[in-house]
């Protein structure tokens, strides 16, 4: 298994319209890790991860996964029909 | 770290491609001055105490100090994860009733490194490591040859004991400079692109 993290931590700073420097801030970090994180640059610590998970009120599995990780939206609403969704589920079973 | 905080000689510094060409031209000229100090040295001895006066300089100014060690100029932050000395009362200031310069604390995220930058300055020592240390069997080598040549069992027309030890001098200058700079260097050369918003 490689070291790939997936993270949802752009799109969940997006929908808190926040900046990278307002999240850089509350975690006591560097904006530019912030943006390395988004990127999958760097995988975080436990520590960070576990502070991520309790600013944004998440379970960590919700923010990092070892798998490419669905739209939010369709996690949430998604039933499996749609087109794009399919695509991601054939992807995933690759 | 500001926009303009984050500028050499003007020029911005946010894109790698910048920061690997600045890199680039430091170490060009370093290395024209290690190899310089053995031509203009015959001539003029005190071009050896130049070298390392313009190689501290270089060191101070672009690679944040002398293994990082207390560059409040350099473009990365500083490698203790030290908050740095406050200033100095001004305690003329006050008694000339000046306003004194306020002692203010630095501000955290211009010294303190989180652990992301922890990694990569430990990283990048690893690497400047594993360059310095291949370095110095080249410097045993010329000394033993040195030693040789000095004691008359090694006998060149053009190998002299002065030449040796000029060579030993820009090979350890060198070895110096690298030593110095080349942990900052690499944080440099790798950290991609800054958005600094």
């Amino acid at each position: 298994m490689g070291n790939d993290l997936y993270n949802r931590i752009a799109v969940l700073r997006a929908e808190r319209n926040l900046s990278r420097q307002d999240l850089a801030d509350a975690l006591g970090i560097n904006y530019q890790t912030v943006g390395c994180l988004e990127r999958g640059d760097y995988n975080p610590s436990l520590t960070l991860a576990l502070d991520l998970s309790a600013y944004f009120g998440l379970p960590v599995e919700a923010i990092f996964s070892r798998h490419p990780l669905r739209p939010l939206s369709e996690a949430v609403y998604g039933d499996g029909n749609g087109e794009v969704e399919k695509k991601a589920m054939k992807g995933r079973a690759r | 770290m500001t926009a303009a905080s984050y500028k050499v000689f003007g020029i911005p510094m946010e894109q790698q491609r910048a920061r690997r060409k600045l890199v680039v031209a430091v170490y060009a000229v370093l290395l024209m001055f290690c190899v310089g100090s053995i031509v203009f040295a015959r001539t003029a001895p005190i071009a050896y105490n130049w070298t390392i006066y313009v190689t501290m300089a270089a060191a101070m100014l672009v690679f944040g100090g002398v293994g990082g060690v207390g560059g409040r100029y350099g473009l990365i932050k500083p490698f203790p994860n030290k908050p740095p000395r406050p200033e100095p009362v001004m305690v003329d200031a006050i008694r000339l009733q000046l306003a004194p310069m306020t002692a203010g604390t630095p501000d955290e995220s211009s010294w303190k490194n989180d652990e992301r930058e922890l990694s990569r300055r430990d990283r990048a020592h690893y690497q400047a490591y594993q360059v310095v240390a291949s370095a110095f069997p080249v410097v045993l080598l010329l000394a033993a040859l040195g030693l040789k040549v000095a004691q008359g069992s090694l006998q060149l027309a053009w190998l002299t004991t002065t030449t040796v030890l000029q060579s030993i001098f820009a090979v350890a200058l060198l070895e110096t400079v690298l030593a110095m700079t080349l942990p900052a260097a690499i944080i440099l050369w790798n950290e991609p692109d800054i958005d600094l918003g």
